[in-house]
């Protein structure tokens, strides 16, 4: 699976995820250690903070973090209503550069000239 | 199923199949259809005759950039295009890179979730990809287009992966300050209040 599948995949979980939480008062809690001492978060999980998370934000949405680290940070965007419009927005921006891709295709006389040409070189169909 | 001892099959299978992620890197490269053909073509000439240099297994897609990418700068070094283009067109001024990016923050309160984007025609989009300055543009082709991950970029482009995120992390703001001031001057936006 390439970067941009896992991405969709991840978008999705966290988009369904907000719309349950954000249908119900138009938001929802940031962890309480966000900004905060994270020692306040006891035995708890780790959390990461605002600029944890943001910071990861790029290597997170390209799935290049370790499978722990994406799922804090992941685990972030899911509740923090601060972060997640820029997960929103960064995902829509990757989107837009993912649709231009089957934009331009190589053109069929190049395609049948280079065919010939390496069928010159010895390639065989 | 290609036998791994028969070349010619194996080029048909693995090879022959990315000639439009090719020419889409030829052509954001060197910014022109005419040019990218003649890169295609070398290309794959060069790829075909170094055949048994090329690992089963590994990507042949980044691989194929490579040979693409080393023509290409071959080609300009002879022009001496690229050394100028470089010189040109990069802000290396980390500062002049952080000014238009803080202008960034502006619009993620006007269009938090970047429908904006979705607005914007392939065409528009592809131009400023092109008008980025060569090593950001590079690095987001490859990454965000063509979806190598950053080491296969990093082979690509002969850098370290901390480089290529750097690389990626500025092209992607350049990009959006000059997309979101497309959609601005296209009337996609609205100016936010606060800039006028």
């Amino acid at each position: 699976m390439d970067a941009i599948e896992r991405l969709k995949q991840v978008v999705a979980r966290l988009l369904r995820a907000a719309g349950g939480a954000g249908g119900e008062g138009g938001g929802w809690s940031t962890p309480a250690s966000n900004g905060a001492d994270e020692s306040a978060n006891g035995g708890a999980p780790p959390v990461l903070t605002c600029q944890e998370a943001l910071e990861r934000l790029y290597e997170f949405l390209d799935g290049e973090l370790p499978s722990q680290e994406m799922e804090l940070v992941e685990a972030h965007f899911h509740v923090c209503s601060r972060c997640y419009p820029v997960l929103q927005f960064e995902s829509a921006f990757l989107e837009v550069l993912e649709r231009v891709r089957g934009r331009e295709t190589c053109p069929s006389e190049l395609r049948s000239r280079l065919m010939s040409t390496l069928e010159a070189e010895g390639l065989k169909e | 199923m290609t036998n791994p001892t028969d070349p010619d099959g194996l080029f048909n299978q693995e090879a022959i199949p990315q000639m439009d992620a090719v020419y889409r890197f030829a052509l954001r490269l060197s910014g022109a259809p005419a040019e990218a053909e003649d890169l295609v073509q070398e290309t794959y000439l060069r790829a075909w005759r170094a055949w048994e240099q090329y690992t089963p297994g590994t990507s042949c897609k980044s691989w194929l950039f490579t040979i693409c990418r080393n023509v290409y700068l071959r080609r300009s070094e002879r022009s001496q295009r690229h050394d100028e283009i470089v010189r040109q067109e990069t802000p290396n001024d980390a500062r002049s890179i952080s000014a238009q990016v803080d202008v960034f923050q502006g619009y993620q309160n006007s269009d938090p979730e970047g429908d904006f984007f979705a607005s914007l025609v392939d065409d528009d989009v592809l131009r400023a990809v092109d008008d980025l300055p060569v090593e950001f543009r590079e690095a987001v082709v490859l990454s965000d287009v063509e979806g190598l991950p950053y080491l296969e970029v990093a082979n690509v482009l002969g850098i370290p992966v901390g480089t290529v995120k750097s690389r990626i992390f500025r092209g992607r703001k350049l990009l959006q300050k000059a997309l979101y001031d497309y959609a601005l001057e296209m009337g996609y936006l609205s100016k936010p209040a606060s800039q006028g």
